[in-house]
């Protein structure tokens, strides 16, 4: 066998794995507002009760902060990666 | 000093502003010059209109009364919003494809278009907000008093004016800008551009304003953030504090994220007056960032507040206050504008919000059941009456608003009524989420629901906030009615001992929830509850067109015309109506009758402008069904969830097969190529076979027929037939070799092999075709000794195969071949150089596929012994071993093949017990 052909062979079809990784974003979705939740109610929340302060701010109000911080990043990516809504299946528009 | 008429006139020169804004920005949209308008960024401004002024002055009190507690109210908003992917794209798309009204719309449309829920939902609505508007004007008042107080040695004219007048003022105002730009036309989705341009506006300067304040009081005045919390822990405030993290954080988590959805005018802003779904990808992290930005300094300002002002100030106005202490007129003023301004935002969505639902739910089903004596007639006579309600019902909120505010204005019941607003918008929750995921939610479910929340709302919490102004009530709270304890309004069934908001809320939405699904599991639907259900919960896999199938009635273009005109006016009508005629048989006859799926087209215009509801009722009047039993209709309802379904099947495996069909054709191109190789091959191998064929054959023939020929020409003509068949026979070997090659059958173990014997063999060989056509071989140089895995006879095979070629292919005066063995970089490197013509650059590519010579030279073919499979072999058999064999550039003028292998160990660490094998091979 040609070893051009051989090469080829070992290659994947096209267009297979863009699906599943959608699929995959959907659910970082899904999961992104569920995390938060998780971390800003007790118990996790309570951990960070300590009494110290961090860049002159309490522990716990840094810490609000920052996991409000990492979700409004994480909703920013993921606004960049979900699939596009198609927004052109309505019937009647267009006619108003 | 800030004085009072200075503090009023800009309060009123900033109305004006927003008058000369939204003007513009209506003109601009008119003139389909709306670019900005609808943009991401002035969504995501307007949805902050969820920020008033309990947000502005109020987040700074409760973080001095309460510590963290405030963040709550701006951590479940963000929690929606980051996951927009499933609840609110859910909703924007019901609301554009059903075109969605108000949040009372919502709820009717999906349980049946039912009017009694609208309706319910409408009062409940104005019972929550009505309120919430009354504390806008209180915050207003309180401001303008705070800087008069400040301000009592320079009373001007318009001090004078009391708070009453004041709230008056401000209420005629907002209702004035509210009839100008929020009622200008019926539109087919409820869309103010002017207004949504001045609610972004004012975002932006409420924003302003606040960080504006947050800086100067941290970076101003007190010397960074770790200045204010040492201050606040010196003067002993506990900075620490966890009082407000257990179930009462959840419950304002849970508040606020319902808040943000049912609120009805974020529902207006959020889903009616959305332009596009994609803007919710902006607004998914920029409205949480605005949140995060707008609660950034509340904590500074608050402990700033407690430790430098003197005691008892109100800490719900230290944002105006604390710049007012430090003279700083400037920075007051502009506070005061930021806190004017989330108040008139709020007053303004949230009385056009409410003003649709009353008139789209209550007025005009009210004046449809008595149409014969209201004038309807005429272009867009509905529209017209609609605009006329709204204006009613914008005065009439602002002047409900007004008037609580009166009444309770001496009292502190204003005080927690952003929460109760919350909580009794709240109750549209469950049924709100029902209609979007649930699809056996009924209406009789849904208005259990709602109406017992509302009660227990309204039981729990309403009535709970008159304590302090009325003694009947603090004495209902004691005892319960009637003396029955187990009915205390904030210890209802026992439950006592809770947060009074964490014990209103558990109740009202747990009996809310509880009725709404055992409701629904003990009634069954309506015809037009199932449809709008499926319409509801499938918006994202609807097929097209389904729906139209599904109204069985009928009716005449007249009727239906005389309708749309008076809601859409002529031209929208003609319009639409327009667009029916091409299917259509008789065009324009006024008697024929329309397509059912055109009456339910026409009918979701209408909800466009008059609610789901209203549209429905109109239509009825002149729509005549054909009496459809709900068999029948339970028939076609289950061919429709089977279509849908199919449907859905359909597409999951038309994706299969589509990706099938993709491999499949991939497939099919390399086997094309395949077959094409073996086409050419065979068309080569049959040329090949023929030219000496044809020699035999002829030379053969004249042998057998001429007589005539002398000893000498017999002998010349049998010597050359022998020598063709000699060349057929090598040919026909060198093609079942290359097979067995290619197929793997001729297959040998890699064994470590001395190269330097390879090489010496090959010369061997070759020695007799060099000497014959007089060639010198030169060895420049040679490694001894060294070993690779290879065999040995196929490596010679190989050797010989280049070093013949370079023999045959030499037309030089002084033929010359130089062989050089050397070890590159962990390589076994020989080149065969010679100074024949060389390879053309046109075929150095393809050398090494089969039956291509570097030569094609008709003069050479007489001495050619190879058939052009000889480097397509090698080249296969080199490969095997590891190695590669390639054309480079050589050190003589034509060509120069490299042949390169890994090479193994030192043969003397690999086995230096064993006799070394190269000795004998030095010596030759």
């Amino acid at each position: 066998m040609e070893p051009e052909a051989e090469a080829t062979m070992k290659r994947h079809p096209p267009g297979e794995q863009a699906a599943g990784r959608m699929r995959k974003r959907q659910h970082a979705a899904f999961l992104l507002p569920v995390a938060g939740l998780l971390l800003i109610i007790p118990p996790l929340l309570t951990v960070f009760g300590l009494r110290r302060l961090v860049f002159g701010a309490p522990l716990q109000t840094v810490y609000l902060f920052l996991v409000w911080l990492a979700m409004i990043a994480g909703a920013a990516l993921l606004a960049r990666l979900l699939p596009a809504t198609d927004t052109d299946d309505d019937p009647v528009a267009g006619e108003s | 000093m800030l004085s009072a008429d200075f503090v009023i006139l800009a309060g009123v020169a900033y109305v004006g502003l927003l008058f000369v804004l939204a003007f513009v920005s209506d003109a601009r949209a008119q003139r389909g010059d709306g670019g900005l308008l609808r943009s991401p960024l002035v969504y995501t401004l307007s949805i902050s209109v969820y920020c008033t002024s309990w947000t502005f002055y109020g987040a700074v009190g409760t973080a001095a009364r309460a510590g963290l507690e405030f963040l709550a109210i701006y951590l479940g908003p963000t929690l929606v919003f980051v996951g927009w992917w499933f609840v609110l794209r859910k909703l924007v798309r019901i609301g554009r494809i059903q075109r969605i009204t108000s949040v009372a719309d919502l709820l009717s449309s999906r349980y049946g278009k039912s009017n009694p829920l609208a309706v319910l939902v409408t009062l409940i609505a104005i019972v929550s907000v009505t309120p919430y508007i009354a504390l806008q004007l209180k915050a207003i008042t309180t401001s303008i008093q705070v800087v008069s107080a400040a301000d009592s040695a320079h009373r001007g004219p318009m001090a004078g004016l009391d708070e009453v007048q004041l709230a008056l003022g401000v209420a005629v105002m907002m209702a004035l800008f509210t009839v100008l730009f929020g009622t200008r036309n019926v539109d087919a989705k409820e869309q103010h551009h002017g207004v949504v341009a001045a609610i972004a506006f004012e975002a932006t300067v409420k924003l302003l304003a606040l960080l504006a304040v947050g800086a100067y009081v941290v970076f101003g005045v007190s010397g960074g953030v770790d200045q204010i919390f040492q201050r606040a822990q010196a003067a002993g405030i506990d900075v620490f504090a966890q009082q407000g993290f257990g179930s009462r954080w959840i419950a304002l988590l849970v508040l606020s994220a319902t808040a943000v959805l049912c609120l009805p005018r974020q529902f207006q802003i959020t889903v009616v007056e959305n332009a596009d779904e994609n803007h919710l990808r902006t607004a998914g992290w920029a409205f949480p960032a605005y949140l995060l930005l707008a609660s950034l300094f509340t904590v500074p300002i608050a402990l700033y507040g407690l430790t430098t002002l003197p005691v008892g100030s109100n800490p719900d106005m230290f944002v105006l206050t604390i710049p007012m202490a430090g003279g700083e007129s400037g920075l007051a003023l502009l506070a005061f504008i930021g806190g004017f301004s989330s108040a008139t935002s709020m007053i303004i969505v949230a009385s056009i919000a409410l003003s649709i639902m009353i008139s789209n739910h209550i007025l005009l089903p009210l004046a449809l059941r008595h149409a014969s004596h209201i004038d309807l007639a005429g272009d867009q006579g509905i529209a017209r009456l609609l605009l006329k309600t709204r204006r009613l019902s914008i005065g009439a909120i602002l002047l409900l608003g007004f008037l609580y505010f009166w009444i309770t204005g001496d009292s502190d019941a204003l005080a927690p009524i952003g929460l109760i607003s919350f909580a009794g918008v709240a109750q549209f929750l469950p049924a709100m989420i029902a209609a979007l995921y649930w699809r056996e939610a009924t209406l009789k479910g849904a208005l259990g629901g709602v109406l017992c929340g509302f009660v227990v709302w309204a039981w729990t919490m309403f009535l709970p906030s008159f304590e302090s102004s009325s003694g009947a009530i603090a004495a209902l709270l004691q005892t319960g009615p009637w003396g029955i304890a187990a009915l205390r309004p904030q210890a209802l069934f026992g439950l006592a001992g809770l947060d009074p908001l964490v014990h209103s809320v558990f109740w009202s939405l747990f009996i809310n929830t509880a009725v709404l699904i055992l409701g629904s599991l003990a009634t069954s639907q309506s015809v037009l509850e199932r449809i709008q259900a499926t319409q509801f919960v499938d918006v994202f896999r609807r097929p097209a067109g389904l729906q139209p199938k599904l109204i069985h009635a009928s009716a005449a273009t007249r009727d239906l015309f005389f309708i749309a005109e008076r809601v859409l006016g002529w031209e929208r009508a003609h319009a639409l109506f327009s667009t029916l005629e091409p299917t259509h048989g008789e065009a324009g006859s006024a008697e024929s009758e329309v397509l059912p799926g055109f009456i339910g087209q026409l009918e979701r215009e209408l909800a466009g402008s008059i609610g789901a509801a209203s549209a429905h009722i109109l239509l009825s009047k002149v729509v005549s069904g054909d009496g459809m039993s709900l068999e029948e209709f339970m028939t076609i309802a289950d061919e429709t969830q089977q279509a849908i379904e199919y449907a859905h099947r359909l597409e999951k495996t038309s994706e299969e097969l589509r990706l099938t069909a993709d491999k499949l054709q991939w497939t099919n191109t390399l086997l094309r190529e395949l077959h094409q190789q073996k086409d050419d091959f065979l068309s080569q191998i049959s040329h090949e076979v023929r030219t000496p064929m044809t020699a035999i054959r002829s030379f053969s023939e004249i042998l057998l027929k001429d007589d005539d020929l002398s000893a000498a020409q017999r002998e010349r003509f049998a010597a050359t037939i022998h020598e063709e068949s000699q060349r057929l026979t090598r040919l026909l070997d060198e093609i079942l070799d290359f097979s067995a090659l290619e197929h793997g059958e001729r297959d040998w173990d890699n064994v470590p092999t001395d190269v330097d014997e390879a090489i010496d063999h090959a010369l061997e060989v070759c020695e007799g075709l060099a000497r014959q056509r007089s060639i010198r071989i030169d060895v420049v140089s040679r490694v001894p000794g060294r070993r690779i895995a290879a065999d040995a006879n196929r490596l010679c095979q190989v050797l010989i195969n280049v070093i013949a070629n370079a023999i045959k292919y030499n037309d030089a005066p002084e033929p010359l071949i130089q062989l050089r063995a050397a070890i590159d970089d962990g390589r076994y490197r020989i080149d065969v150089a010679d100074n024949g013509p060389g390879v053309p650059p046109e075929s150095r590519s393809r050398i090494f596929e089969k039956f291509v010579r570097g030569h094609h030279d008709p003069s050479s073919h007489t001495v050619d012994t190879g058939r052009g499979l000889g480097l397509t072999i090698s080249r296969a058999i080199v490969s095997r071993m590891g190695g590669t064999l390639e054309l480079v550039d050589g050190p003589l003028p034509g060509a120069c093949f490299q042949l390169s292998f890994p090479l193994l160990p030192e043969a003397k660490e690999l086995d230096a017990a064993l006799p070394n094998p190269a000795q004998d091979g030095q010596m030759r």
